[in-house]
């Protein structure tokens, strides 16, 4: 199954580690990723296009415990009819198709 | 002040009483301020003992434990302490020396990256990269620990950050967060599951006593009727001796327990995590139930099976919002006869101690104040099974790791949080040797602490494995070469008696417990007694295996 999960990272020392470590530990596996700092600095966000059989949401779970996740969405990629946009970058996620 | 004094500041503030540590280069600042401390360190005598005392410290007072180490190999050392608070989700804080930051990441001596090492044994590490970050790190560690569903936090403070001058911090205002109510359309739904239910089971995990919810889960339980099986960490969430208790479930549970379990049409989980332990083969787990798990965590609800309810949050309000009295009859009583059906029978042939026998008469002759604190093996599983306690705190083990070693250690944390409490380790002659170095502790600070080794010159639990399921190919399990246990004692200056024979059973407890200083009871016990019964690993929690009893 493919996974996309947008999270609002405080970018602090070793959170986007912590991120990457319980992606792998339960299970998935990047094959997408973008991070961008915004200009207050104090955040990252980070955009994970990932692949995994085991069940996405109980991933989410486990990144929204994070102490330096502020915030994280999910969706499962499937076929859409337009582009989808990040509401981060503005760069279009998922092509129509 | 320099950084230093002020993170011994901030462990008073804490209310701190505790601190179990070993020094070395990377944590000298901190040592030279404690020596103005206001609490007292525990110096150990090896870091995983530190670790694992802070772990037994913390379940036994319900408080934050502290340990404490130096960078490189003392902080490696706690890693397995940490681990063992993290999996059974036990509230630690890791304070551990690390190089001056212009080092960090020089491969300087001494030098771990221990943010790296422990990341997925924490709940969460902090590393001050100025003492000023240490003003709000040190009391959000403790927070974090204790907050919610608890567990260890590593604080890695570089030596520079240490002695960097500053000036002490109005203490901070911040309060813990109280737990959110949980939501009130689950609770509804939840009751509605339990009115229509025909044979519902409480499965009560450690999460119980964390919680602080004791009260209102014996309370749910007379309101309900329902009967309960109770985890390894569940264990005196409800006294052993009640009416409804069935016993631990699981690999090593009570038959009354597991075929309860598996018979109901409604499990009420609360404050567990559906471990592989309890639940066995999953897919073929209570395969009539539904599910109404409450829990802290959003993360275990439906990590494992997806409940019909699931209720988050302060679980007091939670339970209190269940209590219902619900017509189940015929089921409580089918639960009861079967439970009476299957009680353990003591009587083992033969002339050796027989040690299910042993440690049932133990917690007979033992007073209300008494706290078990087990190693990892056959006799851990015997102590869950035979031994009675009446409030969770009373028995400590390492559920969730499986931590050999972690008996005597945490046994120390224990008795210095509790020293009205007689502290009785209960260990197995491969698991005493892993932190025996600990005895001196005992001796340094007038420890109280007794020790019964059950000695059966194997590593038990391996080897009962090996004869069952490698065809008793045994590899590696014969530890007849161990040392005489008793001149071990004495040479750390504690007294001990060793007992072989069936007619010492009485003898040899009348010993440990009228001591009155640290006393080590030397068991011998037949190599081939088994833990009975079992659920073959893999395997469904209906098919247990029963076998001999010696
Ligand atoms: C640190 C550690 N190493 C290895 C194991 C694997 N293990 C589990 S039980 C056991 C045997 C324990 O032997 P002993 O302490 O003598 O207890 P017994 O089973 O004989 O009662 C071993 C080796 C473990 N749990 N922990």
């Amino acid at each position: 199954m493919k996974v996309f999960m947008q999270l609002k990272l405080f970018n602090r020392e070793g959170s986007l580690e912590r991120v990457l470590g319980v992606v792998r530990l339960r299970g998935f596996q990047v094959t997408e990723m973008a991070a961008h700092q915004p200009g207050d600095s104090e955040t990252l966000d980070v955009t994970l296009k990932l692949n995994g059989q085991r069940e996405s949401e109980n991933l989410k779970q486990q990144l929204d415990k994070l102490y330096d996740v502020e915030h994280v969405e999910m969706f499962i990629m499937a076929p859409v009819k337009s582009a989808v946009m990040s509401n981060f970058s503005r760069q279009p996620l998922a092509a129509a198709g | 002040m320099r950084g230093a004094d002020f993170v011994v500041k901030a462990l008073e503030r804490e209310g701190v009483d505790f601190v179990f540590g070993y020094p070395g280069g990377a944590i000298m600042p901190v040592y030279d301020a404690l020596v103005e401390a206001k609490f007292k360190h525990v110096l150990v005598r090896h870091e995983q003992g530190a670790a694992l005392a802070a772990d037994g410290y913390a379940r036994a007072s319900g408080k934050v434990g502290v340990c404490l180490a130096t960078s490189g190999p003392g902080a490696t050392n706690l890693v397995t302490g940490i681990a063992n608070a993290f999996m059974d989700s036990v509230p630690i804080v890791a304070i551990t020396g690390q190089v001056p930051t212009h080092y960090m990441g020089t491969d300087a001596f001494q030098e771990t990256d221990m943010l790296g090492v422990t990341m997925s044994i924490v709940k969460h590490s902090f590393l001050p990269r100025s003492p000023e970050d240490l003003f709000w790190m040190l009391p959000e560690a403790f927070r974090v620990a204790r907050s919610g569903r608890p567990g260890p936090v590593l604080i890695d403070i570089p030596k520079d950050v240490q002695l960097a001058m500053i000036t002490m911090p109005e203490a901070p205002t911040e309060q813990d967060k109280a737990d959110a109510s949980p939501d009130p359309a689950a609770l509804a739904a939840a009751v509605e599951l339990l009115e229509e239910s025909e044979q519902p089971i409480i499965y009560a995990g450690g999460g119980i006593g964390m919680a602080g919810a004791l009260d209102a889960f014996r309370e749910f339980v007379e309101a309900t009727r329902i009967p309960v099986v109770t985890t390894l960490k569940g264990i005196g969430s409800l006294d052993g001796q009640h009416e409804l208790n069935l016993g631990m479930l699981g690999m090593h549970g009570l038959k009354a327990a597991n075929l309860a379990v598996q018979e109901s049409d409604l499990l009420i989980v609360i404050g567990a995590r559906l471990d592989d332990r309890a639940t066995g083969k999953l897919d073929t787990f209570a395969p009539r139930a539904k599910l109404i798990h409450l829990d802290i965590d959003p993360a275990e609800l439906g990590k494992l099976r997806r409940p019909a309810v699931a209720v988050r949050g302060n679980l007091t309000e939670s339970l209190n919002a269940l209590r219902a009295p619900i017509a189940i009859r015929n089921w409580r009583t089918r639960c009861l006869t079967r439970k009476a059906e299957t009680a353990w029978d003591y009587n083992a042939p033969g002339e050796d101690i027989y040690a299910p026998r042993l440690l049932r008469l133990l917690t007979e002759r033992s007073g209300p104040k008494t706290i078990i604190s087990c190693d990892v093996g056959q006799h851990q599983m015997w102590v869950a099974q035979h031994c009675n306690f009446t409030e969770p705190y009373q028995h400590l083990t390492s559920g969730g790791l499986g931590t050999m070693g972690y008996g005597l250690p945490a046994a120390i944390g224990a008795w210095l949080a509790r020293p009205d409490h007689e502290v009785i380790v209960v260990s197995g002659d491969g698991s005493i040797m892993m932190n025996i170095q600990e005895l001196a502790t005992l001796n340094r600070y007038g420890i109280p602490i007794k020790i019964l080794l059950l000695d059966n010159s194997h590593l038990g639990l391996v080897r009962q494995w090996q004869e069952l399921f490698f065809e008793e190919r045994f590899s590696e399990v014969d530890l007849s070469d161990n040392p005489e246990f008793i001149q071990v004692a004495e040479a750390f200056g504690i007294r001990g008696m060793k007992i072989e024979h069936k007619h010492q059973e009485e003898e040899g407890l009348e010993a440990l417990l009228q001591a009155k200083g640290p006393f080590f009871l030397h068991v011998a016990i037949h190599p081939e007694t088994s833990v009975w019964p079992l659920v073959p690993p893999g395997k469904s929690n209906a098919d247990m295996m029963e076998g001999a009893k010696s």
